[in-house]
């Protein structure tokens, strides 16, 4: 399957370095750890960075006899690329290939990551409509928080127990309800309207 | 990949060296039948039974990390750390300290209010067993002297 930041961005390694660096805004980067990080070679990177920088939407601030990177958050540009970055990039494509081997209805990502407000110590909070346990849920995306050192943390319920909670106006899926979601696998639009079909 | 005590050890001072203790392996594992089996009793709750569950899974692998010349620290996340590092000795694939780990997981949530199913005490039990039957074999295997 293609990779939407690669097609967005018009280039594997731009989409590569920006991915690594919008999707870890507080951390910086030497070159070659930039380059490991995002799975570029050294030289295309560094050209890349050169006009990253000049475009403003990196820094490059002296460390040693080298430089390290980092994305540049005052940059008005920033906020929408990390959303964009959230929905489409790497994390979010390993997610939803797992995903796609879950017997679920719906499942999205809620929280902070959906919000758009998660910072380098956030987790990544997954929603999933099905007949599996939390503890099935939990455990399938285990090895994506190892790969992405990012703790997962999934939620399951049935469509009909879901349906129930939110009739009964429970704080906890009210919230996850009403706040922002990025579709894993099926429409959370969908999931609303059934929701209210059957209310 | 699992990490194993000593690299746990040397990232989080998880761990500290100590001598195996013949005694306490097999009173980890009699422990762990009994939660066991209190994970099967229909008159208490459904929460309560889970938690006999993940203690049956936890006691298991003291005993695995003893037979290894290892005792837990308090430092936190140090339950976590204990069953990736029995799962390491025992060698379990990634698949299975997963579905032990979620356990670890699903219990924690009890803080945030949400409740433990039927399925969840199902997925509970069966990777106790799994984990269980591994370990035991391990130890078995590797140290038969530990469970005379």
């Amino acid at each position: 399957m293609s990779d939407p930041l690669v097609i967005i961005f018009g280039g594997k390694t731009k989409a590569r370095i920006l991915d690594v660096l919008l999707s870890h805004p507080s951390e910086s980067y030497h070159l070659r750890g930039l380059a490991l990080a995002a799975g570029t070679d050294s030289g295309n990177t560094s050209k890349l960075l050169k006009l990253l920088v000049e475009g403003g939407l990196v820094l490059a601030a002296p460390d040693r006899h080298s430089t390290r990177y980092s994305i540049n958050s005052r940059s008005p540009l920033v906020p929408p690329l990390r959303q964009l970055v959230a929905c489409a990039g790497a994390l979010m494509a390993d997610l939803r290939s797992v995903a796609a081997g879950i017997d679920a209805a719906y499942i999205g990502v809620y929280g902070s990551v959906a919000a758009g407000t998660d910072d380098a110590d956030s987790d990544i909070d997954v929603l999933v409509v099905g007949d599996l346990s939390v503890v099935a849920a939990q455990a399938a995306f285990k090895a994506i928080g190892r790969k992405h050192r990012k703790t997962v943390n999934a939620v399951a319920v049935t469509a009909a127990e879901l349906a129930k909670k939110l009739r009964s106006g429970a704080a906890f899926w009210t919230s996850i309800a009403d706040g922002k979601k990025i579709d894993l696998k099926g429409a959370w639009i969908d999931v609303a309207s059934r929701e209210a079909t059957a209310g | 990949m699992l990490r194993a005590a000593k690299q746990l050890q040397a990232e989080s001072s998880a761990f500290a060296p100590c001598p195996q203790d013949k005694t306490a392996v097999r009173a980890w594992i009699g422990a762990a039948q009994a939660k066991a089996t209190d994970a099967d009793n229909v008159t208490v709750s459904l929460g309560t039974r889970f938690e006999a569950a993940y203690d049956a899974a936890f006691f298991v692998a003291l005993a695995v990390l003893n037979a290894e010349g290892w005792k837990s620290r308090s430092v936190e996340g140090h339950h976590g750390f204990v069953l990736e590092a029995a799962c390491a000795a025992a060698g379990t694939s990634d698949a299975s300290f997963d579905r032990l780990d979620a356990l670890r997981d699903v219990r924690n949530q009890k803080y945030a209010g949400i409740e433990r199913t039927a399925a969840d005490l199902r997925d509970a039990k069966a990777a106790l067993t799994e984990f269980s039957q591994i370990a035991v074999d391990w130890l078995q295997a590797k140290h038969e002297a530990l469970l005379k």
